[in-house]
């Protein structure tokens, strides 16, 4: 919605400075033949004063203090760095929409080039809660908040970080008339976050996830919709089955615990750590699973195997656990964990096995540290690229 | 520049690095305050508000991959957060009145129009030589190029080609941002 209006802001800004091609002449003329966008326009039109729009502008410029926002930005490149910064060219700016892509990896690799490196820390409990269908937004952090909305909702914080809960839903009714209000938890990357649901279930987001629920849960099942990976306990409710629904697969339960993971490109899957739950995968083919089965989904084929469960829901308690591990897993793991990228550089990479247990520090160094036990490999810091190099060994 | 172009990297992320995030800032920062101003009165509150929406992207900033998209955020961002606080002060003022409208009204719809297009506006007179400059605003101003040449004292002929070349600067310039 605001976006179009944006869209329609730059036609008008264009046909202002003479700069609109016919075809955009003729979207702007159709746009126009709407009596409220012509208003609109005349209204635009009118606030085109030169002198005011000048002096509005520098009214502003007054208040921008980068260094105040800059001490709020996590990882942000800091200031110490400011006397390497590049010289801020025109022509970068001017590039950065269409030539995004390529003028900042150039900048970018310029830049790298030139800076002490910001640490590398994964920030507890930070994430977007984005509020019914709209796109009202709230940006939660690690300190306890109240969201302003009936009080319904509340951020808590305690020893391992926050805590997003809905309040328990007192009428279970199971009237399914009215829609309730949807709400849609983003966690970035190189965070993660806690949620507490309307029927007591408690939700781990892991780094680079996406949790859809409503506040309340009526009608006949809770349904929920997962991008990226979680660990559910949920509360038992035998009337009323608790679904995930992923792009690759729906896992039906009524109380138990359990982490699904669905993150494009690499296997969907559902670890079953007690309980019983049933995976539907998009076929349509239905696979029970027992406690310590995971059902992995490649290519909409679904296969279940034994697993060690804890491999899969480390996470949630803080540690990474490796076993037999290649380095492109191990740092797979770690691009998500801390918003990293990563290069594995030279030979004898792909065959080397890493068993470790690790806890998840903050602070990525400490991970590097322990894994540059290993004599086989050197990790790099370049910004937020680790490159992994093989050490010839003779 | 130029030997860039044949460089092409996919899914390379948008606001990778802070001379980016920092061009953006200077970028929006005033347009976005002057919106502000649409449902805060105080000019330190609304470039308060801005600081928070940019807080935000800069958490958010791998999930953008283009300008617009960034900018639909930042002004999007700027309104919740404005209006956010206008909840929390209705709530302190013991009018307790919330009415979470996800439609913007009329007048809102108005104010983001001509906040863009002022900012672009006035960035796109940035930088252009003096002459042109002058042409150019006054032509924008709607003024007609015989008035334009009377306010400057030229010819109308020298004000059609400061206006011409103005415009030539100004599509090599935005040939590629939109």
């Amino acid at each position: 919605m605001l976006s179009d209006y944006l869209q329609w802001a730059d036609l008008i800004r264009k046909s202002l400075s003479e700069e609109l091609s016919a075809e955009e002449q003729r979207l702007l003329d159709r746009w126009l033949t709407i009596d409220r966008n012509r208003k609109l326009y005349e209204a635009i039109l009118q606030e085109r004063d030169f002198a005011k729009v000048w002096e509005e502008s520098r009214a502003f410029s007054g208040y921008m203090d980068f260094r105040a926002l800059e001490s709020r930005l996590s990882g942000f490149p800091s200031s110490d760095q400011q006397k390497h910064r590049l010289v801020r060219r025109r022509w970068m700016m001017w590039s950065l929409s269409a030539c995004a892509v390529v003028a900042l990896s150039f900048s970018l690799f310029l830049y790298r080039k030139h800076c002490v490196h910001p640490p590398i820390e994964h920030q507890y409990s930070s994430a977007v809660l984005i509020l019914g269908d709209s796109a009202q937004s709230v940006v939660l952090s690690d300190q306890a908040q109240t969201l302003s909305d009936g009080a319904e909702v509340k951020v808590a914080a305690d020893g391992r970080g926050a805590v997003l809960s809905y309040a328990r839903s007192a009428a279970e009714k199971s009237d399914s008339e009215a829609m309730p209000e949807l709400n849609r938890l983003v966690v970035p990357r190189g965070s993660d976050y806690r949620l507490l649901l309307a029927d007591g279930t408690e939700v781990f987001l892991n780094a680079n996830s996406e949790l859809e629920y409503p506040v309340t849960f009526c009608g006949p099942t809770r349904e929920v919709r997962l991008r990226g990976m979680a660990y559910f306990a949920v509360t038992r409710d035998t009337l009323r089955p608790f679904v995930v629904h992923t792009t690759r697969s729906q896992v039906q339960v009524l109380g138990t615990e359990f982490c699904v993971s669905d993150y494009p490109g690499s296997a969907n899957l559902t670890t079953l750590v007690n309980g019983r739950v049933a995976v539907t995968d998009t076929q349509g083919g239905e696979h029970a699973l027992l406690p310590g089965h995971q059902a992995v989904i490649t290519d909409g084929t679904c296969e279940i195997r034994e697993v060690e469960t804890m491999f899969y829901t480390a996470w949630k308690d803080g540690f990474f656990i490796f076993r037999e591990a290649s380095l492109q897993e191990i740092m797979e793991e770690l691009s998500g964990w801390y918003d990293i990228d990563y290069l594995l550089r030279g030979n004898g990479l792909e065959t080397l096995r890493v068993t470790a247990r690790l806890k998840r520090y903050e602070d990525i160094d400490r991970v590097l540290d322990v894994l540059s036990r290993m004599e086989e490999v050197r990790f790099r810091k370049t910004g937020r690229t680790i490159t992994v190099t093989a050490v010839k060994t003779p | 520049m130029e030997e860039l172009d044949e460089i092409t990297l996919e899914e390379t992320l948008f606001i990778e690095n802070g001379e980016c995030f920092r061009e953006l800032y200077d970028r929006y920062f005033c347009a976005l305050c002057s919106f502000a101003m649409r449902y805060v009165e105080d000019r330190q509150l609304a470039a308060d508000l801005v600081q928070d929406a940019y807080v935000a992207l800069w958490r958010l900033r791998r999930n953008f991959r283009s300008e617009a998209a960034v900018r639909s955020f930042l002004y999007t961002a700027t309104r919740n957060l404005a209006l956010n606080q206008l909840k929390r002060n209705r709530i302190r003022g013991g009018r307790l009145n919330l009415e979470t409208d996800d439609v913007l009204e009329p007048e809102e719809v108005q104010s983001v129009m001509s906040s863009e297009v002022k900012r672009q506006l006035v960035s796109l007179v940035e930088g252009l030589p003096r002459e042109c400059r002058r042409v150019l605003k006054l032509s924008i101003e709607g003024k007609s190029y015989k008035e334009i040449g009377r306010i400057m004292n030229i010819a109308v002929s020298t004000v059609r080609n400061h206006r011409i070349r103005a415009v030539k600067l100004l599509k090599t310039r935005f040939r590629q941002s939109s």
